[in-house]
């Protein structure tokens, strides 16, 4: 019994956002950390994810000739910033695609590598609950919800985070299946990357949007754990299944800045080439960065047949980190 | 201080009064690579250190004695004193009958060794190898010593500049410049190993061979 990703689909706000948009110029070009993109997506004001995740799963129903109602047991969620505070939008979502999905999960940990997380939930409920088939839906929206703020987007940090989402249908079966997952939790480092907003608590009434900050003073901790952990993930899933690290054909990571996704490729000796991902045109995906990689190098048959891609990442300040493998077929 | 002296007329200086710290810190992490090729770590210097259980004051009365050598190292065998004060011949054992020179200079206060050797000729010592023994007390917060070992890629390692007096057909030293990294750790790790037994058992430190 395995997983088996059937297909993926992104789906963008058509808000294209240019690095003019944002404040503290000079600090976005002496700062390497907030430099390297052309441009990134951001949702409007009364976008939703689920609308966005809605139509990234219709096109996946109408493309595979899907039954909604039948073929869909599953949905799964990962929403950065949530629609709502106290419903998640896995049911929004199952309602929207007309589908009667019975298991929904909305899971609000594991960020840029929850599309690996939410797999192996999937893969989980599939071993014990018979799951046939699901929807694994990651939606990053912290661009336009809050780096898109009058106030916030004067910060250069507010230049790095860009929206995306993206729909995947994975069934219980043979066809393209993971190889094999491995995952990591850091209780260490769980508290380094919390909401900030200028001493209130992000549920009080205040002046200010805010943001999100990892601990500047961590800065140092955070990039050696981030160049630790995720060719050490790479490394485990090879092993599991007896590959080698050179048998990788493409690698697609969480693409949080130009340094982690040299230091990943250079830690196992891939190609520039070789490496997927789309932070110049997109930015810093967050969990979306994965699939929605996946989906744009499948579209633009940069993928082909019989490749090994592998999927790693970490999240937040370095809480989790995944990786897995799959043969394309 | 002369005007042409000041700071100011010194390009490229990274100081906080002309870059300001989240400049700093982009640059930081862009020099930050999760992995280094061997040739950018150990191009031209071979730097290697290691946590020793022995006090400083031991460690340097044992890598200050000459003999020493004799033991901790791969290759370095059979000493005589040579008609030059301080100069030791011996055979390197990495070589076909290779002849290695070599002089301990030490600066007991400095707390550092200093081996100059040469293969082939006693005359020009230009292979030097440097250590420094750090209390680890100062260092660490613990018992112990730090010895630090230093090579700098000389250029004669790419070219022996003797070569009327090497052995016909034996490789030069300069070739295994690659390995010194691994040799070295293996004969920092022999040192560590009899200093550890030694002063752990309440043995005399030695050397015991000569």
């Amino acid at each position: 019994m395995s997983i088996s990703l059937i297909d993926v689909e992104e789906f963008m706000p058509i808000n294209i956002i240019t690095n003019d948009y944002f404040g503290e110029e000079d600090l976005r070009n002496s700062n390497r950390m907030f430099s390297g993109t052309k441009e990134r997506r951001h949702i409007s004001r009364d976008d939703l994810a689920s609308d966005y995740l809605a139509s990234a799963g219709r096109i996946l129903v109408e493309r595979l000739s899907l039954n909604a109602e039948t073929d869909i047991d599953m949905i799964v969620t990962n929403v950065s910033i949530p629609d709502e505070p106290f419903t998640g939008c896995g049911a929004v979502v199952n309602k929207k695609i007309g589908a009667k999905a019975k298991w929904i999960f909305d899971v609000h940990n594991t960020g840029c590598v929850s599309f690996l997380y939410l797999s192996d939930l999937v893969h989980t409920y599939m071993k014990a609950h018979n799951v046939r088939h699901a929807m694994i839906c990651v939606a990053q929206t912290a661009g336009g919800r809050i780096f898109g703020q009058s106030d916030t987007r004067q910060l250069a940090q507010a230049a790095i985070p860009g929206d995306g989402f993206a729909v995947s249908y994975v069934t219980n079966s043979a066809e393209r299946p993971f190889l094999t997952f491995e995952f990591e939790n850091y209780p260490d480092f769980s508290e380094d990357m919390k909401s900030n907003c200028y001493g209130r608590h992000w549920w009080e009434t205040r002046d200010s949007t805010g943001s999100i900050d990892f601990n500047e003073n961590k800065l140092a901790m955070i990039v050696s754990r981030g160049n630790t952990t995720v060719p050490k993930m790479i490394n485990k899933v090879c092993n599991n299944i007896g590959a080698k690290i050179s048998d990788i054909d493409f690698l697609i990571t969480n693409q949080p800045n130009t340094n982690f996704l040299r230091n990943w490729r250079e830690a196992i000796s891939l190609p520039r080439e070789r490496q997927l991902d789309t932070f110049e045109k997109y930015a810093n995906l967050f969990g979306a960065a994965i699939p929605v990689n996946l989906a744009t190098s499948i579209k633009n048959q940069t993928i082909k047949p019989g490749d090994l891609i592998c999927l790693a990442g970490f999240s937040h300040a370095c809480d989790y980190s995944g990786a897995s493998l799959i043969r394309w077929t | 201080m002369s005007e042409q002296a000041q700071l100011k007329n010194v390009n490229g200086l990274k100081r906080c009064e002309n870059t300001p710290k989240h400049e700093m810190g982009g640059l930081m992490a862009d020099i930050t690579h999760a992995v280094y090729p061997h040739e950018q770590v150990y191009g031209d210097y071979c730097p290697i250190q290691a946590y020793i259980n022995c006090p400083p004051e031991k460690i340097f009365e044992y890598m200050s004695n000459p003999y020493s050598l004799l033991e901790w190292t791969y290759s370095m065998r059979s000493f005589v004193p040579t008609e030059t004060q301080g100069i030791f011949l011996g055979k390197d054992k990495i070589g076909d009958n290779t002849n290695i020179y070599f002089k301990v200079n030490s600066n007991k206060e400095a707390l550092t060794v200093d081996y100059h050797c040469a293969w082939d000729q006693g005359e020009d010592l230009w292979m030097i190898y440097l250590n420094r023994i750090i209390p680890a007390e100062l260092v660490l917060k613990k018992q112990g010593s730090i010895v630090f070992w230093q090579n700098c890629r000389h250029p004669y390692y790419a070219q022996n500049p003797y070569t009327d007096k090497a052995p016909a057909g034996r490789p030069w030293v300069g070739q295994f410049w690659d390995f010194f990294y691994a040799g070295h750790t293996v004969e920092l790790d022999n040192l560590k190993k009899i200093l550890e037994y030694r002063h752990l058992n309440n043995l005399p430190i030695g050397p015991h061979l000569n």
